[in-house]
């Protein structure tokens, strides 16, 4: 019912600085998109341009095709949730759902009704009663998610809602909102700088660096083929190693040549780089896209500097020309600092960018999801 | 153990200071309180007691000129004469006026013809101790006059001796020295037996006063200086009144035009800002006074000279500048967040303000409402300026303590009077200050 579409929307404090730039996006109805970045990436004045408590320096904010870009926030039909809840703490938490749907001129039987109901939903039935200071920071966030949910908006906004929010709470009141999400199907933007909140709850990640969108797709998308350097080295823990390598033909094949090893590029791989005419790129490896073989299949043979065992599995971390390399491995055979071991890459699954643009060379057509390894079992 | 002695010294000087502060603060206050219910009598005595009496205790007495009444005197512990006439009228408006006790003419009248009864059943007695006074009253006449001739003796003396010293005659300077210390000796002489004859005769006159004078009681009007405050300046009604309203106004304008202007140092950024909040505070290093002469003229020519609202209206000049101040901290302690969910949920930007905002930040603007009122309600030197027949409650027991009916008891009753409605203000306000939603924290 809500689509929302950003058009070269941008924001920009004083005379220089941008704070938001060249910023277009389609939200399709009930999807649930994770905006995420580190600190100061604009996802946050993004958010509060949609919201209309930022003024728009350029472009346009469409909601199912009106134009909103000016429009004062209290007409745009959105709800947001803030980072510090900004529940009122001189109402009720049944004050503080009831305001929003009193603002809008509600019969007081139908408000009561709307406030049970959401409160059900979010779990807080019990403290309708209380003021804020009596509840504590998740049952705020609750309280601030009900009020948003009350008032039924088109587009759901939420500004880092989680992060004030210890761990274990934080990890709980995910699976939460993405079950509500799923009950009230609203169409969803959400704002975080943890990415793998973002994995978890997204149908899209629009991955953002300094003002600009960097990359738009699903969680594997965003992951698996990850559009640039910073989005690669963005996303995932451990994050992905780089490597810088120089490209060699010989024998009308192309070789990854690196003072430690080489590779030998297929046909498949060879394709993409055709065009490219610099005699040098840089390699990138998901951590768990290395294995650890026999010494005769070994890509690269070298000594473990630390391991971090993690319980599910284990983290090996070499050192390639002062670089450190961490490979993800079953927990199994343990290894220890000083040990060499010997390593081969997942050729299907190298990223290469470029070395200067450092954008992606050879994005995936497929991820190979369809392939026969990641088939459900029956 | 040392420590130990070391900590118990300073606990003991550290509520000994705490003590301190609080008797400087309480007793004047006290003391305040106290006169106001205290006659003209017992404000004068010396010492004053630490309470006012309920009742004055009376006695009167036959004298040439009719009767003498007197009070009894708490601190000098003997009865101290107030009046002595025929015309018992004037006696009772002179002791109300003098003890705050209303004496009826009934009770006065009987009370004389008590006394006259007493008179004629100890004639005898009295008689005889008069007769028995008699002697020793000359003697103290006599020794009266040898004490007057030994002092100008003395004094003579003195003279010559001064002569003989700037003479330089030595040997007569030694005369004379001895002979003044020879009068000096009779004078103290005199002096130890003159006070030993009165001695005496206090003592019986001590035994004639049961004989000859008639004692009773009657209450004191506790609040007769109250009343007589409010009847002596017959402005002072008004006055209150008119003291009242430029209280108020001053807080309708200071916390209106100071409240705002909080909010905007609190919330947006310009250029300039620290420059400007900082000026607010300059206006309030001009003395009132300073301004308030070239205030005399702008006011006379707006038309608000001598009126509440011109008076408000100097008042809110230094008030704006601390409003600002206050207000400003207080906005700042209510997080934007709240306005800006306020406006996503259905408020423009005033309905937010009025929504969050201002029911957040009313302690703050409680505490500088209270703020604006004792400075405007307590203020006395511009106002002296600044009105002329309609002065503010202030100026009229400021007149009651200069001017010609300057009495400490009613000045006294004029400023606890002052004091109550400040008092009443501050305790309704302090309610809004205390009943906080557990901070504005979030």
């Amino acid at each position: 019912m809500a689509e929302l579409e950003l058009i070269g929307l941008s924001k920009r404090y004083g005379k220089k600085v941008w704070g938001a730039r060249d910023i277009n996006l389609k939200v399709n109805d009930k999807e649930f998109i994770v905006f995420l970045g580190p600190s100061g990436c604009g996802k946050t004045t993004t958010l509060r341009m949609i919201a209309g408590l930022e003024e728009v320096t350029e472009g346009k904010v469409l909601l199912d095709g009106k134009d909103i870009t000016y429009l004062p926030p209290r007409f745009r039909d959105v709800s947001m949730v803030f980072q510090s809840y900004a529940v009122w703490p001189h109402m009720t938490v049944y004050d503080n759902i009831a305001f929003p749907l009193r603002m809008k001129k509600i019969p007081k039987d139908e408000i009561d009704k709307i406030v049970r109901e959401v409160t059900k939903l979010v779990n807080i039935h019990e403290y309708i009663e209380r003021y804020p200071r009596q509840l504590s920071g998740g049952q705020r966030q609750r309280v601030a998610l009900a009020r948003a949910i009350a008032v039924k908006p088109k587009i759901f906004l939420m500004d880092e809602p989680l992060s004030n929010l210890d761990a274990k709470l934080r990890v709980r009141m995910r699976t939460e909102l993405k079950a509500i999400h799923h009950k009230t199907e609203a169409t969803t933007i959400f704002v975080t700088h943890d990415q793998s909140e973002a994995m978890s709850m997204a149908d899209r990640i629009v991955v953002m660096r300094a003002g600009r969108i960097e990359q738009i797709g699903t969680p594997d998308e965003v992951y698996h083929n990850s559009a640039n350097v910073f989005v690669a080295g963005f996303i995932g823990t451990p994050p992905t190693n780089f490597l810088t390598v120089e490209l060699k033909r010989e024998k009308g094949k192309l070789l990854l040549v690196h003072p430690h090893f080489k590779i030998e590029l297929s046909n498949e791989l060879a394709l993409p780089l055709n065009g490219y005419n610099k005699d040098k790129l840089i390699l990138g490896v998901r951590p768990e896209n290395m294995k650890i073989v026999k010494k005769d299949d070994a890509t690269l043979s070298e000594e473990v500097l630390v391991v971090e065992p993690q319980g599910s599995h284990q983290i090996i971390a070499i050192e390639i020309e002062g670089k450190i390399i961490k490979i993800v491995a079953p927990s199994f055979p343990r290894y220890s600092s000083g040990e060499t071991i010997h390593i081969s890459f997942d050729l299907k699954r190298l990223m290469l960018f470029d070395i200067e643009t450092e954008k992606r060379l050879n994005p995936f057509k497929d991820l190979g999801l369809d392939s026969e390894d990641f088939k459900k079992q029956e | 153990m040392n420590r130990k002695f070391k900590k118990g010294v300073t606990t003991t000087l550290f509520y000994l200071v705490v003590a301190g502060i609080a008797i400087v603060i309480a007793l004047p206050m006290y003391f305040l309180f106290i006169i106001s219910f205290m006659s003209d009598q017992e404000a004068y005595d010396w010492p004053i007691t630490m309470a006012p009496s309920f009742a004055n205790r009376f006695a009167i007495q036959k004298s040439e000129r009719g009767y003498l009444i007197s009070v009894y005197s708490k601190s000098k512990d003997e009865f101290v004469p107030i009046i002595e006439t025929k015309n018992l009228r004037e006696m009772i408006d002179r002791v109300e006026l003098k003890t705050n006790s209303t004496i009826s003419m009934n009770l006065l009248e009987k009370r004389i013809k008590e006394l006259e009864g007493k008179l004629q059943e100890n004639k005898k007695k009295i008689d005889e101790l008069k007769r028995s006074m008699k002697p020793y009253e000359d003697r103290i006449s006599k020794l009266n006059h040898d004490i007057s001739r030994t002092l100008s003796d003395i004094n003579k003396l003195n003279e010559k001796l001064e002569l003989a010293k700037n003479a330089g005659m030595k040997d007569i300077v030694e005369v004379i020295e001895g002979q003044l210390k020879t009068l000096k000796e009779k004078f103290e002489l005199y002096k130890s037996k003159l006070e030993e004859v009165q001695n005496e005769v206090r003592h019986l006159r001590a035994k004639l006063v049961p004989l000859s004078s008639i004692e009773f009681t009657v209450p004191k009007n506790l609040f007769a200086n109250y009343t007589m405050f409010f009847r002596v300046t017959n402005d002072a009604l008004p006055a209150l009144t008119r003291s009242v309203q430029v209280a108020l106004l001053t807080i309708a304008i200071s916390l209106s035009i100071g409240g705002l202007a909080g909010y905007a140092f609190a919330r947006y950024y310009f250029k300039g800002k620290n420059m400007l909040k900082l000026s607010v505070l300059f206006v309030r290093m001009f003395p009132g006074v300073s301004i308030a002469m070239p205030m005399v003229i702008i006011l006379a020519r707006m038309g608000f000279y001598d009126k509440p609202l011109g008076l408000s209206l100097v008042y809110s000049i230094g008030q704006i500048g601390m409003t600002t101040w206050i207000t400003a901290s207080i906005f700042m302690g209510v997080p934007v967040e709240l306005e800006e969910a306020a406006q996503i949920f259905g408020c423009s930007k005033w309905g937010a303000f009025f929504h969050v905002t201002l029911p957040l930040a009313l302690p703050g603007l409680a505490a500088s409402a209270m703020y604006a009122f004792i400075g405007s309600w307590s203020e006395t030197a511009q106002a002296i300026i600044l009105t002329q027949f309609n002065p503010t409650f202030p100026v009229v027991v400021y007149e009651t303590l200069v001017g010609a009916k300057g009495l400490i008891n009613l000045v006294a009753a004029g400023g606890v009077t002052m004091a109550v409605p400040a008092i009443v203000f501050t305790l309704i306000i302090r309610r809004y200050i205390l009943q906080m939603w557990g901070g504005i924290t979030v």
